[in-house]
């Protein structure tokens, strides 16, 4: 699949006009629908001055520090449930102040990555970042670091003023340079309803390096703690997660936490994990069990 | 407390519902409200913060995350767990890992609670933190030694002044209290020359403000002169700076008479980049 689109229209709308017919266009879980919008965010695209009034807008709240929706570099245009429309900044690190510095040097966007969110993107100034893209399948694997992924490239091309691009969540991986010139793209994202995770890759290897800070790591976290600091209660509720979270590394933590706070019944913990529904956590039972006899 | 929850708008107050934290929420209101310096309640809160600590409202807090992890799919928990305009409440754990190159001197009060394990701490000072807006690579830190916190230790370190590198052999827990922010920069020190490398804002407006004032540099409109040229009175002098320059960009003019008074201030940068325009400006040079 070819992730620039070719469009060409020269017609005009305001922000609103273009949320409004996205609003009505666009299914936050069909990927088709977003493409299509594309000719929207072309249309808000090829309008010179609404966003220079939006930063206006932004500039005169400053005084009060009241503006919210704007980050490091990006600006948040509108937001309907599960479709934000946003304007990103791309910066060469020559042009950022001396205390961003920092920032730039650790940009995220520099490692190869996926995302979890599909999005149409126009180049609305500048020469734009640089960006090389490949795909993968994320329902083939199983997304622990150093996993092989099968990695195909796609392209390598640049994001400059005019041009459209898609990306599909969990399966475009893409690795971006610094822009050489001062650049904004415009953004359209849907979040669909079923959970995509995000990870970073190592693209000579072909390997995944690392998911981005996600809901199963913060409560493998607070498993954690409570396995250290935790009663007979903490007990009974590791166990109920054990056995009835959806989600099969929750599931693991549980087990592991559960573990070592009963020690004595550790055995019996691992047993019952012999019995869940994931090969992955029957694996790591039967490797406890080995362990323990 | 209905005063304070007032307060909390809009941020975290998930740990609310545990009586714990009401109750140390009720102490600090308390405090907050006989004392009229900035800040000065904040060492007040000392024992109402270790009362907490020492509660067992941790592992309520944590067994009452897991259960939302069981009834709301991809919950993500919350590790700040109060935060209102005068402190911030963290749970935070520290895993063993390679050793640091940078620490950091904060802009907020700490007082740190060792829940769960134990934390050998590299201490620092800076003698001199102010002017903190300034930086200069000469105003290196002082070591102050070393300690280890056990579970049950406490620690109070001071905005600007003190520095901590933080390390551990095993899982630790720590609860952490914050002071509202009393200085504006994060100072970050290397940590085997003790010298500063960079500083960074802490002020999100300050970074919002300079985002706003480069882009609208870079998009050209006229119609932004009037909004750039109203920052060139802001209180923060990166953005009077950022604004100046954004403004010889879209209204070259008007900049040039804007430039002798930033050439008057008492802030070095601004001072350096109006007279940085000033010269490329005379040597005419196109300034970006």
């Amino acid at each position: 699949m070819a992730l620039t689109l070719a469009i060409e229209t020269t017609e005009q709308v305001e922000l609103e006009e273009c949320v409004e017919s996205i609003a009505k266009q666009v299914d936050a879980d069909d990927f088709d629908s977003l493409v299509e919008s594309a000719v929207s965010l072309k249309k808000l695209a090829n309008n010179r001055h609404f966003l220079a009034a939006h930063v206006n807008d932004r500039l005169a709240q400053c005084h009060d520090n009241s503006s919210a929706d704007a980050g490091d570099t990006s600006f948040l245009l509108a937001r309907q449930k599960r479709i934000w429309i946003r304007a990103n900044i791309w910066i060469p690190p020559a042009m950022l102040p001396m205390n961003k510095l920092l920032r730039a040097s650790v940009s995220a966007y520099l490692i190869p990555h996926d995302h979890r969110f599909s999005f149409v993107t126009v180049g609305y100034l500048g020469g734009g970042y640089e960006t090389t893209i490949f795909e993968y399948d994320s329902n083939s694997i199983s997304g622990y670091p150093g996993e092989q992924v099968e990695l195909r490239f796609l392209e390598k091309t640049q994001l400059e003023t005019g041009k459209v691009m898609v990306y599909r969540a969990g399966r475009d991986v893409h690795c971006q340079a610094h822009p050489r010139e001062f650049s904004i793209s415009l953004n359209l994202l849907t979040f669909g309803r079923e959970y995509c995770d995000q990870y970073t890759f190592d693209v000579k290897r072909s390997i995944i390096t690392g998911r981005a800070q996600d809901f199963r790591r913060a409560q493998a976290v607070m498993c954690q703690v409570a396995s250290r600091l935790g009663n007979g209660r903490t007990a009974n509720l590791l166990e109920q997660v054990s056995r009835q979270h959806d989600d099969a590394e929750i599931r693991l933590c549980a087990f592991e936490a559960w573990s070592r706070l009963e020690k004595s019944q550790t055995v019996e913990v691992w047993k019952n994990a012999m019995k869940d529904r994931s090969p992955f956590i029957r694996k790591r039972a039967l490797n406890e069990l080995a362990r323990l006899a | 407390m209905e005063y304070f929850t007032n307060r909390l708008h809009g941020k975290r107050k998930g740990a609310l519902s545990l009586a714990a934290f009401r109750t140390f929420v009720d102490v600090a209101v308390h405090l907050a409200d006989i004392d009229d310096a900035p800040n000065a309640s904040f060492w007040r809160c000392e024992e109402g913060f270790i009362d907490l600590a020492k509660s067992g409202a941790i592992l309520e807090y944590a067994e009452q995350e897991i259960l939302r992890g069981m009834q709301i799919p991809e919950y993500m928990p919350e590790f700040t767990l109060l935060e209102c305009d005068t402190f911030r409440l963290h749970l935070r754990v520290v895993n063993p890992g390679r050793p640091k190159a940078t620490v950091l001197a904060m802009p907020h009060h700490r007082m740190i609670y060792v829940v769960e394990g134990s934390v050998k701490l590299d201490k620092f000072e800076q003698p001199r933190p102010d002017p903190q807006h300034i930086f200069d690579p000469l105003r290196k830190l002082v070591r102050r030694g070393s300690q280890t916190l056990k579970r049950g230790d406490h620690i109070s370190i001071r905005a600007l002044s003190d520095s901590c590198d933080f390390s551990v052999d095993e899982f630790a827990i720590l609860l952490e209290l914050h002071s509202a922010c009393v200085g504006r920069f994060e100072w970050h020190y290397d940590l085997v020359t003790l010298s500063p490398k960079w500083i960074l804002s802490s002020d999100a407006g300050e970074m919002r403000a300079e985002l706003a004032l480069m882009t609208a540099a870079n998009l050209g409109s006229s119609d932004s002169v009037v909004h750039v040229a109203s920052l060139l009175d802001h209180e923060n002098p990166f953005v009077r700076a950022s604004a100046l320059k954004a403004l010889l960009r879209l209204d070259k003019d008007g900049a040039r008479a804007c430039l002798c008074k930033a050439g008057e201030a008492k802030h070095p940068p601004e001072v350096r980049k109006a007279m940085n325009i000033n010269g490329a400006e005379q040597a005419g040079n196109e300034w970006r």
